[in-house]
């Protein structure tokens, strides 16, 4: 029986194209049920093997207006078959919405953005430039998901990688 | 060889037309006929008209061309009608008498219940508020309404009346002119250029060059199509449930309620002409499967005038059904107008912009935007205003049902065009994808679309009133593709090689039942083909190999090009319509059918967009 755990891994290794369809496809995740969850993640693109920024956790709580907001946490890059080491600080603060197709971040009208300009972090830190886009692999399911994420450079919206979560709690 | 424009037309036509002294009239005719044409179309044809007045030599499939117009032109001409022994006017006035008093009750019943609150979604009815059929010139420079309708044809008029019923603040616009069914006339001529597309003078790239024909009027296509409704075939929906995700139970109630605004019924008795029991007769003598026509009409007579707009209002076209329905709950339906664009924030479609056939611009600002253009503008309006399907497939996988007709010569007086203008159709290859039918054609469209030279087409057309006009259709293996060039919607399509057999082998079968029938000679529409007079000749013709760019092959079925699917990587639309990656933008029309539905396409069309306003009414109860 394939786990979640196994998809996970199969998402990972899968091309570029193979993963902007599932985006396509994906239904969009709900925020209620994404509030206080951690999920394991990982970027698909070599570079981020290489730079040690393969594996991540990525969290979701509730802001106290009722908005979620997120953040990243970093891990040990063990490799993806083994168990994860201990998560760090929380970082690269986001904010949860459904894209508004009238924005300029508007790629996947089916996704959540997790726009990290908006989520409260510092001035000066290049993580305010991320803009993610996440959505269901499974419908009905929040238990795995599927990201994109991109930079906000001025007009330009570049893409350095995919990534996976899976739903740890 | 005599020089001049009218040397040309005497040339072309066969010596006792050409002896009526109508070459200036036709000359006339054919300058209107090419004014209301694309101006490429306009700009070749005049070209080549001159080329061959001026004894120069032009390349053959343009000959072919202004010698088709020339004739479809010259038989259309009250002299040519004359010598036919054709005359319309009288069936088409005994008829229409005749309906009026038999069926005054009736009539009237279904103009009562065309109008009564049925609400598509429980609770979201709302009661009857003016609305207005208005020219472009009388509306303001901005409008601002719930939903925007581009196109009043089948998909737009049923959108339009189902949601301005659930409350809507509904504005419809439509390129074409709004003439209502008193002012429509006999004369194909008229009818071609008022309320065709391009007056009907509209062919695809391709080989070989498909002709087509679809309306540009208030009602769209309906206005001039035969009013035949079929359900979509279970194999098909099947097909479509399984390769799009679309669930043929959805669509039941929706047919059910379909049928019910069209009043869709089977020809009264009295109303089917000799043309029509040729082919039953020929059928059922070989054993073939035929069914009786389900048309939208309320007692219809059979004055055969269709396509030149129903005279009667018998046919229930959307121009006096479904957009009667709309304005009367305070939809407001624009004539005269043709939208440009789409206007959008990004990908959030916020109305459209329009010109006038004035010239004056429009803007009609709206959260939702409903496109039911017809399977060719409807994908060109959409590129245009800069909205790209993620999949990829707008504007391709053009289904256009390729078909043929030929001309069956009996000894007996058919009159063809005292009748229904369809009233069966044979089903036996149904399997194979290949529909049969009998079609009356004016004498002008069978002449220009008969492969014989002037001295071999007199006698021919001579017998105009002891002919059947027949045809088959194949649900197409091959696609097309609809482009944008210069502002203009371009279409290629390429009959495959297959289509192109299963097109031979349909039209041999339709000789034999022809034949069967009584037919002494059955004329073909590929060029080179000797009629075929015998069972031997049908069986030979059924072996033969003939090219795709020999074949004469028109259609009035054009789908597929922004079709509908659960899969947004293959699929333009989702399985309410709305357009991939935008928001606020749906289709409503044949563009959204996942492939060919294999028979008349105006009642799956509907459905579908009663499906599109049923998820529209549903999804909202705020349109924002």
């Amino acid at each position: 029986m394939t786990t979640d755990a196994d998809r996970f891994r199969s998402l990972v290794g899968r091309p570029p194209a193979e993963l902007d369809a599932a985006l396509r496809r994906g239904g969009t995740p709900d925020p209620a049920r994404l509030a206080d969850a951690e999920y394991r993640g990982a970027n698909t693109a070599g570079w981020s093997v290489r730079l040690r920024m393969q594996q991540f956790v990525k969290g979701f709580e509730r802001r106290p207006d009722g908005g979620l907001l997120g953040y990243n946490r970093r891990v040990p890059q063990s490799g993806l078959a083994a168990p994860w080491g201990p998560a760090g600080e929380r970082f690269a603060f986001f904010d949860v919405r459904a894209v508004d197709p009238a924005s300029r971040d508007n790629r996947y009208l089916n996704a959540l953005l997790l726009d990290y300009g908006a989520g409260g972090n510092a001035r000066l830190d290049p993580s305010r430039a991320i803009r993610d886009y996440l959505v269901r692999v499974d419908d009905g399911s929040d238990d795995l998901l599927l990201g994109r994420a991109f930079l906000a450079l001025g007009p330009f919206r570049p893409s350095p990688t995919f990534f996976v979560l899976e739903r740890v709690h | 060889m005599p020089r001049g424009r009218v040397a040309v037309v005497e040339r072309t036509c066969p010596p006792e037309i050409a002896a009526l002294g109508i070459s200036r009239a036709v000359l006339a005719d054919v300058d209107r006929a090419l004014a209301a044409a694309a101006p490429a179309t306009r700009l070749v044809l005049r070209a080549a008209l001159a080329a061959m007045s001026a004894g120069l030599p032009v390349p053959p499939p343009l000959v072919a061309a202004v010698r088709s117009l020339l004739l479809t032109v010259a038989y259309e001409q009250p002299e040519a009608h004359r010598l036919l022994g054709y005359d319309p006017r009288v069936w088409i006035s005994a008829t229409a008498a005749r309906r009026a008093q038999r069926w005054d009750v009736a009539i009237r019943e279904h103009a009562e219940a065309l109008l009564r609150p049925d609400p598509l979604v429980p609770g979201a009815s709302s009661s009857p508020r003016a609305g207005a059929f208005t020219g472009a010139a009388e509306v303001p420079g901005e409008i601002a309404c719930d939903a925007v309708v581009v196109g009043s044809g089948a998909g737009g008029s049923v959108v339009a009346a189902e949601l301005a019923e659930a409350g809507w603040d509904v504005v419809v616009l439509e390129e074409g002119p709004h003439i209502p069914t008193d002012r429509f006339s006999p004369d194909a001529l008229t009818a071609f250029r008022t309320l065709y597309r391009e007056g009907g003078l509209t062919t695809m790239l391709g080989v070989p060059p498909v002709s087509f024909a679809e309306g540009r009027c208030v009602g769209g296509s309906t206005t001039v199509n035969g009013g035949m409704a079929w359900r979509t075939p279970d194999a098909v929906l099947d097909g479509w449930r399984r390769e799009h995700g679309l669930d043929p139970a959805e669509l039941e109630p929706l047919f059910d309620r379909v049928e019910r605004r069209l009043s869709v019924a089977l020809q009264d008795a009295g109303s089917i002409g000799r043309d029509q029991h040729l082919l039953r007769a020929g059928a059922e003598k070989l054993g073939w499967a035929v069914v009786d026509n389900r048309r939208a009409q309320v007692h219809c007579g059979g004055c055969n005038a269709c396509v030149l707009g129903c005279p009667t209002g018998a046919k229930q076209s959307a121009l006096v059904s479904y957009l009667p329905r709309a304005v009367a709950f305070g939809a407001r339906v624009v004539s005269d107008c043709r939208v440009d664009r789409v206007l959008r924030d990004r990908k959030r479609a916020t109305g459209v912009g329009a010109t006038a056939s004035d010239g004056r611009r429009l803007v009609v600002r709206a959260p939702v935007v409903v496109v039911a253009a017809g399977a060719l503008q409807t994908p060109h309006l959409l590129r245009r205003s800069g909205f790209r399907a993620p999949s990829g497939q707008l504007g391709r996988n053009l289904a256009v049902h390729p078909g043929a007709n030929v001309a069956a010569l009996f000894d007996e007086p058919v009159r063809g065009w005292e009748g229904v203008h369809q009233a069966y159709q044979v089903r036996e290859f149904a399997g194979d994808g290949v529909l049969m039918a009998a079609v009356n054609l004016p004498p002008g469209l069978v002449a220009g679309s008969l492969r014989l030279d002037r001295d071999a087409l007199g006698p021919v057309m001579a017998r105009y009133d002891r002919m059947v006009s027949a045809g088959v259709l194949v649900d197409d293996t091959a696609t097309g593709r609809v482009r944008s060039v210069r502002g203009r919607p371009v279409v290629r399509y390429d009959l495959s090689v297959a289509d192109a057999r299963r097109l031979v082998v349909a039209v041999a079968d339709l000789c034999r039942l022809l034949l069967a029938a009584g037919a002494v000679r059955v004329h073909l529409p590929f060029a080179g083909a000797a009629p075929v007079e015998s069972d031997d000749d049908a069986v030979r013709l059924r072996a033969r190999e003939i090219e795709p760019a020999q074949m004469g092959v028109s259609t009035v079925h054009l789908m597929g090009t922004a079709r509908m699917g659960a899969d947004p990587v293959r699929a333009v639309c989702d399985l309410g319509g709305a357009v991939y990656d935008a928001a606020g933008l749906y289709v409503a029309d044949a563009s959204l059918f996942p492939g060919p539905v294999g028979l008349n396409p105006q009642e799956t069309v509907m459905a579908l967009a009663t499906l599109v306003a049923r998820g529209l009414i549903t999804g909202r109860q705020e349109p924002a």
